[in-house]
């Protein structure tokens, strides 16, 4: 009996404990990125009601990939509380862990019992793994500099102006940022996994062909499946998962999304975000339409297009600057107004992009559904076509200025 | 280990005989275009001969009529003005045109990208083809120090403007005559003003304004009358605050400033507007005329 109190005065004390290391890991994400939004909001609400009081904003540089390497460190802290792993005993190999250099910008986020033991291994040259990770490089570098940062061009052209353009452009913007996204971020995650098989390390995929999802659960199982992971094991499943009412399963669904908006920046912008998709799959979820394993294709084809037009209203949101300059873009969609049109996308790049979006299409179609169709694609004179021609390809029709990855400013 | 490096040396070895391959073929296709923005990008760096030259971005090639300013100086005229470009490309086409002749007047559109603070290297591609012309090289060093690497790459020096050298050459699309570009829609939409535009902070990029005084000081070496211009932009304000570095190297190099951005006869009225930073062909003949009496009045010998 007293045996039994002990322990439980124990394990609430390494409950206390292990939250105060939580948030204490938290913090120099909360104060970098959320304290002047925080500021602000207090500031505006105590304004409306006619208070005047606003601490000093910060003007410091945000650590590149923050919210990835504090997840990371986090979750495994919160993985050997749980008992998932055990406590790493070398600080060396812990420090490795947390800021392994191909993924400390963007992710993927990894677990510790995926990541420390391969670095506790000594690594002897793998030469599939090796050509394996450089064939996924050089798909990211393709994804990324030929189809994401010229599909950006158009976006940021038209976003940044977007009143002077008629409705068709401001859709068709809206449909190249989502695909712009995609590229840019699965671009960046197949470098980060290439660049780390090449050295003997294997990491999770982060992308599984999103945009061919046939609802947005199946979306959020195709895409940051790391972070997804996260989410689910540090903050859906402690709320109690589906494990539960099924109005407490909604609500549990509503705040792990409400959580994955606010970690993406601090901006109302991205809580609007997170929130649609959270309601998106309750709305799934009540009506049973999470999964289809059906086979008709008209009904796939269907599904597939209302999944990515829900997701492409929600980038919006996480593209503009604010709540009404997103609801100013998707009113522009339907408006009369605006005299410029599609003309701002150049012919060249016009066939630039669709050739890009082309491959991309028929890669992830491929990979989907017809992979062991198509054999003579792993005929080496076509491989190696393939892979001269991707290659020449990044550099004459890449853009290759000094832009940046969407998600290293999360 | 060995069959991974020696793939990896084989993979190389076929992209360097594509680069060199791919260099000799586009700055052929370059050099002997037949239309489309190549021709004329080697019209300007290699073959121009007029005695009046406009310089800018876009508002400067849908701004400024060349025929009318003909007509009025008796001076032949080409428009050289790129869209979405400014000083830094104007500064390559001088050097080029100065290594082969002097022109009597420059014409140059100030705009927003002679300006601000922005990633400068964009503002190199179309010189990419001229890289191995005389003081064009340094031009890319001074911006973009690693470019000196990069351009050993003619995959690179041809990156994004290769299939519209293709283009140009087997379909070669209209080139405007004497480099203006007329619009032609109207306005039919009354502009919101943009949030952005209201208390934002301007960084002056010392860059641009560098190659802005490098680009007065080769023209008044060569002898040429320069003027500065603001063409008019729809309800346009006064002279802005972040506009005195420019203003004060005009007047430094005694170089006239004109400002029409919210020049009345024009800027309030919407029917001579495509957008509300670019006039259509009607409001650029207006402007064009407008802007040469003032010349006319200051420099009468023309």
């Amino acid at each position: 009996m007293e045996k039994d109190v002990g322990s439980k005065v124990q394990g609430s004390k390494r409950k206390h404990l292990v939250w105060l290391f939580a948030l204490l890991g938290l913090l120099p994400l909360l104060v970098f990125k959320y304290y002047n939004f925080l500021n602000d909001c207090i500031s505006d609400g105590l304004a409306s009601v006619g208070l005047q009081f606003a601490l000093p904003g910060l003007n410091w540089a945000i650590p590149v990939g923050i919210s990835f390497f504090t997840f990371q460190a986090v979750g495994y802290m919160l993985d050997v509380y749980h008992g998932r792993v055990k406590a790493e005993k070398n600080l060396l190999d812990y420090l490795l862990f947390v800021s392994f250099f191909p993924q400390v910008m963007s992710g993927p986020i990894s677990k510790a019992d995926e990541l420390l033991p391969q670095i506790k291994n000594p690594h002897k040259f793998d030469y599939d793994q090796a050509r394996q990770g450089l064939k996924w490089l050089l798909w990211g570098m393709f994804i990324k500099l030929v189809i994401a940062d010229r599909l950006g061009l158009f976006v940021d052209t038209v976003y940044a102006n977007y009143i002077h353009y008629n409705g068709l452009t401001c859709f068709v913007a809206s449909i190249f940022y989502t695909l712009q996204i995609y590229c840019d971020f699965a671009g960046y995650s197949l470098m980060a996994i290439g660049i780390a098989a090449t050295l003997g390390f294997n990491l999770i995929n982060n992308f599984r062909r999103p945009y061919l999802a046939v609802s947005i659960t199946d979306f959020w199982r195709r895409w940051h499946i790391s972070l997804t992971r996260w989410l689910t094991q540090q903050v859906y499943i402690p709320l109690g998962g589906s494990r539960c009412s099924k109005a407490r399963t909604y609500w549990n669904i509503f705040i792990t999304f409400l959580v994955s908006g606010i970690w993406h920046g601090a901006n109302w912008t991205f809580i609007v975000w997170g929130c649609m998709h959270g309601v998106f799959q309750i709305v799934e979820k009540a009506l049973g339409w999470q999964k289809y394993e059906g086979h008709n294709w008209t009904v796939k084809v269907i599904r597939i297009g209302i999944t990515f037009l829900l997701v492409n209203v929600a980038w919006v949101f996480f593209r503009m600057p604010n709540i009404s300059e997103s609801i100013g873009l998707i009113g522009q969609m339907f408006s009369s107004e605006g005299t410029a049109g599609l003309a701002a996308l150049e012919f060249d790049k016009l066939i630039i992009i669709v050739t890009g979006l082309l491959m991309l299409l028929f890669k992830d179609i491929k990979d989907e559904y017809l992979s062991a169709r198509l054999r003579f694609l792993s005929n080496k004179v076509t491989r190696w076509c393939i892979y001269v021609l991707l290659f020449s390809m990044v550099l004459t029709l890449g853009v290759l200025d000094s832009g940046q990855f969407i998600y290293v400013s999360f | 280990m060995k069959i991974f490096i020696r793939n990896l040396l084989l993979f190389f070895l076929a992209i360097i005989a594509i680069d060199i391959t791919w260099g000799i073929v586009c700055q052929y296709l370059n050099d002997h275009s037949k239309g489309g923005g190549i021709r004329s990008r080697y019209y300007v760096c290699k073959q121009s001969n007029e005695d009046v030259l406009i310089f800018g971005s876009s508002r400067a090639k849908h701004h400024y009529v060349p025929e009318i300013i003909e007509d009025s100086l008796g001076l032949s005229c080409y428009n050289t003005g790129e869209d979405g470009n400014g000083i830094i490309l104007s500064y390559g086409f001088l050097r080029m045109i100065t290594s082969r002749y002097e022109p009597k007047v420059i014409i140059y559109d100030i705009s927003d990208y002679d300006i601000y603070e922005d990633d400068n290297v964009k503002y190199l591609n179309y010189l990419k083809p001229y890289y191995h012309e005389t003081g064009i090289d340094s031009l890319f060093w001074s911006i973009e120090p690693k470019t000196r690497l990069m351009m050993c790459s003619n995959l690179y020096r041809f990156n994004t403007t290769c299939l519209r050298v293709l283009g140009n050459y087997f379909h070669p699309i209209t080139t405007y005559p004497k480099g203006y570009m007329p619009l032609y829609n109207t306005m039919n939409w009354e502009p919101k003003i943009e949030k952005s535009d209201i208390g934002t902070e301007k960084h002056i990029d010392s860059i641009k304004m560098h190659y802005f005084e490098q680009f007065i000081m080769l023209a008044k070496q060569k002898g040429i009358a320069v003027f500065c211009c603001v063409s008019p932009k729809y309800k346009g304000s006064s002279i802005p605050s972040y506009y005195s570095s420019i203003m004060n190297l005009c007047e430094q190099y005694k170089v006239p400033f004109l400002y029409y951005c919210n020049a009345k006869e024009i800027s309030n009225n919407r029917d001579y507007f495509q957008d509300p930073t670019h006039l259509n062909d009607e409001g650029a003949r207006q402007y064009t005329s407008l802007m040469l009496r003032d010349i006319i009045k200051l420099q009468p010998e023309l």
